[in-house]
């Protein structure tokens, strides 16, 4: 299921947010459980039993590196059980087909291709449960001898099919014993919302624009429609996942919960490093703390540390998709990276703030075609395109003036939407006039939530990109 | 009261959720798949789960629903309270964003039109040469083509600038040049003239009554017939708040309805008719070419010889006269054939897309003098079911 679904808003979310607070706290976290594998059914009914079966394991690897605590031999094994296991599952549905393509293509070899499908979310929850599994291991959490909490900490739905990764050790306490007040209940309501028109409003509404221009002969579009493509495709991305993390953090909230942010205006960053610091921070830090760290992190030298960087966004990039295009896209920011932990940035630090964002921003946008095209040559001669090679070879023509008078508008709002602006005007006004902000924030709320509907009643388009990770 | 604001938002939320939900079943329909007038189509049915449908799963998430819980979106979302408030809501806000063209229709100056960008000439080709063909095959008969541009193509100075239109004009011509003997029927000129005037529909993407008379009266020229005057006819309004399949797709009530005219020969004795309609599954007679029930529906066009049907023949009493005329059309002859009725005695009306044999099982070639095809320029560039008349060899 989808947050933004009728059948959710109107159907899962009331009933079960009145079973929820109808239960007695201590059946809380079984209801928890039970809902979030109905609500992963809904939309993934087969694969579900994935899900079950890589909880029960990593519930038990997580009892046996306790039980074995004394032994180090041993414990060591739980942990390499959950990681083998979690990786083998990733690498069974979602790399399999790719990697039996290119030795088939390499050795001309014909093994089938044995065509599983992308369970949603795999790649989050497999990640999520190898947090628990390696921080027991390392003795950083202490682990969770109730089976039903530990599920609950998998399958809660807020988080399920796509993030934010959400690490055991942010959530343990209140796993146990949460505390729901009005003001996180407010605060829930406001980021779900949020969230919603971000994603049905901005990304949804862009989206259309890249999805007319993806579509059409590359060699009849101008450089100007190919620019407009990609931006739109640039903010619907951005729309898309953050307004789904925070439909996800918003639900937290009112259960409870304070899930990890996931973004943080990343489209106003001064250069790649700090990119990725902003963008799906939680998939970051995870790589972070059990790849990057434990390779030595830059502390064993400037060869290493280029080593490990170089992993760290390989792994980055096969992360996002079973294809070349991811492979090169991460190797692309693993390159940018290491180049600004070598020399750009100090460079980039000394340049006015416009002209390192433009630079930021000029790299992220065409990144973003490797990542939105579907092969390497499509995404080359579109980007051939952008800078007038193999178009129309107009630079401008009556397409680009008809999109960019159709679409001007929510391009507007969205380059407003993806900067702190707003938050940093509500903050001001709050500072004079607390009242407005306020009582205000109460009909803008409600009518940012009924146009949503509207637009999820009328339907029509309505994708998520970030499932297919 | 502290925190009124807060409590405020939480309450009317939590009555949102539970209060539309509730709506929703309490003022459901009681059918299985009702009919929605104003977008003019039926409703998704509830689909049971079953073994089957419980597991399966469509590939892609744009591709028809295959589980049960694609199915129950559908259906809820079909359902869900004050659906049509919220799509005048939403198309509302799409074009307050700047959006010209909202499901696939330009509204401007006061009226609807359906939008209309490029065509496949080789899918074109192939139809134009299966025209050929059954033409050729079929000397006998002097065939004729009626090519009518859209409302898109008449009023195209209205439309947002840079909107990428296709050319009908320039489509219509690449159809006339590439027809062999077939005689191409110029209703361009004629509707083009006569823009000021009501030639198409304003919420619906038929021409009007009047604008299938300019059609007729230029056909007359080319078909040997002598035409009646405009002035030789009876207009009766007989429906003035017309709202067609473009007010479906906008739900944009600020459009004026439409009036229906249907128009009767007054100084002549106009003649008697039997029309008797093939469904495929029945052959029904009528004494009339209107069908005044549909008034009363949305479908309102269906007035003009009802509903598409796959046959439907028409006989009248006309003395001196034998001559017969077989009709390959989409809707827009619905509203033209009432004039050609009063020049033959017998008129066959075949829609291809609903007939799948050698038209040979149920028409004799023979009985016809002239073959007449009437088509929109949308409807022709996709069309593909004329090519069915490669089969009659």
């Amino acid at each position: 299921m989808v947050f933004s679904s009728l059948t959710c808003l109107f159907l899962f979310l009331p009933l079960f947010f009145a079973l929820y607070f109808i239960a007695p706290k201590p059946l809380r976290n079984t209801f928890l459980f039970l809902s979030g594998l109905v609500f992963y059914a809904w939309g993934e009914p087969f694969y579900v039993f994935i899900l079950i079966f890589s909880t029960l394991i990593d519930y038990f690897a997580g009892l046996f590196i306790h039980k074995f605590d004394d032994r180090p031999a041993v414990r060591k094994i739980g942990l390499i059980v959950s990681v083998v296991m979690n990786v083998m599952l990733l690498g069974l549905f979602k790399y399999a087909g790719f990697i039996v393509t290119n030795i088939n293509a390499l050795l001309s070899l014909n093994i089938p291709d044995p065509k599983l499908h992308l369970p949603i979310g795999i790649s989050f929850f497999t990640f999520q449960t190898m947090s628990y599994t390696i921080d027991v291991y390392r003795r950083r959490i202490k682990v969770q001898k109730n089976p039903i909490n530990f599920g609950a900490f998998v399958t809660m739905f807020p988080q399920i099919v796509a993030g934010p990764i959400v690490r055991y050790e942010e959530i343990e306490k209140e796993l146990n014993e949460r505390r729901v007040s009005l003001d996180m209940v407010y605060d829930g309501i406001i980021t779900f919302v949020t969230g919603l028109g971000k994603k049905v409003l901005l990304a949804n509404g862009i989206g259309v624009l890249w999805d007319t221009v993806k579509t059409s002969d590359f060699s009849s579009l101008s450089a100007a429609t190919a620019w407009l493509g990609i931006l739109a495709f640039t903010f619907q991305i951005y729309f898309d996942f953050s307004g789904y993390s925070d439909m996800a953090i918003g639900l937290g909230k009112i259960l409870g919960f304070n899930f990890p942010k996931n973004f943080n205006y990343p489209y106003t960053s001064r250069s790649i490093s700090e990119f990725w610091r902003r963008w799906h921070m939680t998939l970051g830090n995870w790589f972070k703390s059990y790849v990057y760290f434990p390779l030595g992190g830059s502390r064993k030298g400037k060869g290493r540390t280029v080593f490990n960087l170089a992993v760290v966004w390989l792994l980055t990039g096969i992360w996002h998709g079973a294809s070349w295009n991811f492979i090169l896209w991460g190797s692309l920011y693993g390159l940018a990276i290491i180049s600004e932990k070598l020399f750009l940035g100090g460079l980039l630090g000394k340049l006015p703030s416009l002209i390192s964002m433009a630079y930021t921003m000029f790299l992220v946008t065409l990144g973003w075609v490797l990542f939105s095209l579907p092969d390497i040559k499509s995404a080359g001669s579109f980007i051939g395109v952008m800078f007038n090679v193999g178009g129309s070879g107009a630079v401008l023509d009556a397409q680009a003036a008809y999109h960019t008078a159709n679409y001007g508008i929510i391009f507007a709002v969205c380059i407003f939407a993806c900067t702190d602006s707003w938050v940093r005007l509500k903050g001001a006004i709050f500072k004079r006039l607390p009242f407005i902000v306020n009582y205000g924030a109460v009909p803008v709320t409600v009518a940012l939530f009924v146009a949503s509907v509207s637009n999820l009643v009328t339907a029509g388009y309505n994708p998520f990109l970030y499932f297919n990770f | 009261m502290k925190d009124l604001h807060k409590k405020l938002l939480v309450t009317i939320f939590a009555a949102m959720m539970f209060a539309l939900p509730a709506a929703t079943f309490i003022l459901m329909p009681k059918e299985a798949m009702p009919f929605a007038e104003d977008e003019n189509r039926f409703l998704s049915p509830f689909v049971k789960p079953t073994g089957k449908n419980l597991f399966a799963r469509a590939e892609n998430p744009a591709d028809k629903p295959k589980s049960f819980m694609d199915y129950f979106d559908l259906w809820f979302a079909d359902r869900f309270v004050m659906r049509k408030d919220w799509i005048v809501l939403n198309n509302g806000i799409q074009a307050a964003a700047g959006k010209t063209e909202i499901n696939g229709v330009f509204t401007r100056g006061g009226r609807m039109m359906q939008v209309w960008r490029d065509y496949d000439a080789d899918a074109v080709g192939k139809v134009l040469s299966a025209v050929n063909g059954f033409a050729e095959r079929n000397p006998e008969l002097s065939c004729y083509f009626i090519l009518a541009p859209t409302s898109q193509e008449i009023y195209k100075d209205t439309l947002p600038p840079n909107a990428g239109a296709g050319n009908q004009e320039a489509f219509i011509k690449f159809c006339y040049d590439n027809m062999g003997s077939v005689t191409p029927i110029n209703a361009y000129a004629p509707l083009y003239e006569n823009r000021e005037s009501y030639i198409y529909y304003r919420t619906d993407h038929h021409w009007t009554t009047f604008g299938a008379y300019l059609a007729y009266y230029a056909a007359c020229s080319r078909m040997e017939l002598t035409p009646f005057e405009s002035g030789a006819f009876n207009a009766e309004h007989a429906s003035s708040d017309f709202r067609g399949t473009l007010y479906s797709k906008t739900l944009n009530s600020k459009i004026t309805p439409d009036v229906i005219s249907f128009y009767t020969l007054a100084k002549f004795p106009p003649p008697n008719i039997t029309l008797k309609i093939n469904t495929g599954a029945e052959i029904n007679e009528y004494g009339s070419l209107y069908f005044r029930e549909y008034l009363d529906k949305k479908d309102k066009y269906s007035a003009f010889l009802g509903p598409n049907a796959p046959i439907t023949d028409i006989f009248t009493d006309l003395e001196n006269n034998e001559k017969a005329l077989l009709i390959f059309k989409d809707s827009y002859a619905h509203s033209l054939i009432p004039f050609l009725v009063n020049h033959y005695k017998r008129i066959t009306v075949l829609d291809m897309r609903y007939i799948n044999t050698d038209i040979r099982y149920f028409t004799d070639l023979t009985e016809y003098d002239q073959v007449l095809f009437i088509y929109n320029a949308i409807t022709f560039s996709e069309e593909t079911d004329l090519i069915k008349l490669n089969a009659v060899k």
